[in-house]
């Protein structure tokens, strides 16, 4: 193979790696709203884990 | 999303966009004026709080760094204040007008701590305007880490605008947000807990599961918040630490703790470990100071301490392993090893929990 098709073939996968990457975020941003409704408010300032309290996860918002 | 978490976002991106559009020598101060007026409208109590004693330790600092005995008292000060507000918020129902939710005390605590005893090292140079952008800086401010003074000042001083930085900073804001969604509140939340429920009739198996998703909720939440933290701050031009380095490949608990909430970590061994050891001489007493200093840190409850404890032993453990390790000739060094290390530090943290939680609930009962 030439030179010159080596040099496109790199820039078509590197386009096709660009894009991939880029398609990969918009499905996540979209996959995060989309599951965003299954959200608990637990996790806010304190948690009000109810019964057992020793084994309740801590919040992340100290 | 909650309301809380979708107005914490609108303030970080207002932050990020005000960082570099607002003149340049106002940027700092306005991140900082959202940063203080959000606080001021989620939780006031924390504003109150936090300007009461940045005063104390900002006068203390300023005037007497030279005093050990202020600068014990401001530090005596900062414990007694944050001890108290955990007790309120252990100890009292929601419903109480006393537990008021006072965000972010936590982290501003281990601040005031740190700023005062480097200002008494003379490795701070007390500056009103610094101290303020550093107390009120919102991504670290909720969901931490705890940042460092003279790296966070350095940061502020070297700030500038990179695309590559930039980019960096949105994907860590994308995967940390679905992280805390999709992983944390979907996939463990919703999703195990209901398949860990088939399990209740076999108890060892069932609070075996029921540990392990407490865990891994917990690691999901906290490194989510902790990346939308670092994307945040790396947008605004600033680099703070990682909090966490893929703490469930580790294969003792040291190497845990190093990498689990690691500014934590690296805190109380600053602040804690280190001082006692330096002065008693014996590691044992200083690493459980250190784990239960930890352990009040999340709760002040008997769970916590009884957890700090736990944890101590571990490594100290561990530390008598790794002492005596030429004993076991090349075995450590072998393959196999690695996969039986990790196999018992997980099962040392997984496993840990019920047995803490029973033991707490026997106490609560007859103590």
């Amino acid at each position: 193979m030439s030179k010159t098709t080596i040099k496109n073939m790199n820039t078509i996968s590197a386009y096709f790696i660009y894009m991939f990457r880029v398609m990969w975020y918009v499905f996540l941003i979209l996959a995060t709203i989309f599951f965003a409704q299954y959200d608990s408010d637990r996790f806010i300032y304190w948690d009000s884990y109810g019964g057992d309290k020793s084994q309740k996860p801590v919040s992340s918002v100290k | 999303m909650t309301d809380f978490h979708l107005y914490h976002f609108i303030a970080l991106v207002t932050i990020a966009i005000a960082s570099w559009r607002l003149p340049e020598h106002w940027q700092l101060d306005g991140i900082s004026l959202i940063s203080t007026g959000f606080i001021c409208f989620f939780s006031p109590a924390a504003a109150i709080i936090l300007f009461i004693s940045s005063a104390i330790v900002y006068s203390i600092s300023c005037y007497r760094s030279k005093n050990s005995s202020w600068i014990l008292l401001g530090i005596i000060y900062c414990v007694i204040q944050f001890l108290t507000i955990r007790y309120f918020q252990t100890n009292l129902s929601q419903d109480s007008d006393l537990a008021v939710p006072v965000l972010g005390i936590a982290y501003f605590t281990c601040r005031h701590i740190h700023y005062l005893i480097e200002t008494y090292k003379s490795n701070i140079r007390p500056n009103l305007r610094q101290f303020w952008h550093y107390q009120s800086f919102l991504p670290a401010i909720v969901t931490g880490p705890i940042t460092r003074y003279p790296e966070f000042i350095r940061e502020l001083d070297r700030r500038r605008w990179d695309s590559v930085r930039a980019s960096l900073a949105i994907e860590r804001i994308v995967y940390g947000y679905a992280v805390v969604v999709i992983i944390g509140n979907y996939s463990i939340y919703h999703l195990i807990r209901q398949q860990i429920l088939i399990y209740e009739s076999n108890i060892i198996v069932y609070a075996w599961l029921k540990s392990l998703y407490s865990w891994t909720y917990l690691y999901a939440q906290f490194s989510g918040w902790s990346s939308v933290a670092v994307g945040f701050s790396l947008l605004i031009g600033i680099r703070i630490p990682e909090n966490f380095n893929r703490p469930f490949l580790a294969t003792n608990l040291i190497e845990f703790w190093q990498c689990w909430h690691i500014s934590l970590s690296s805190w109380c061994k600053d602040y804690v470990f280190t001082p006692i050891v330096s002065t008693t001489r014996k590691p044992l007493i200083a690493i459980i100071a250190a784990m239960i200093a930890v352990g009040i840190w999340h709760e002040l409850s008997i769970y916590y301490l009884l957890w700090g404890t736990y944890h101590a032993i571990g490594i100290a453990l561990c530390r008598k392993f790794q002492q005596h390790a030429s004993r076991f000739g090349t075995f450590t060094k072998s393959i196999i090893w690695k996969p039986i290390a990790w196999f018992l530090t997980f099962n040392y943290l997984v496993g840990g929990s019920p047995i803490i939680s029973t033991i707490a609930r026997w106490m609560n009962f007859h103590v």
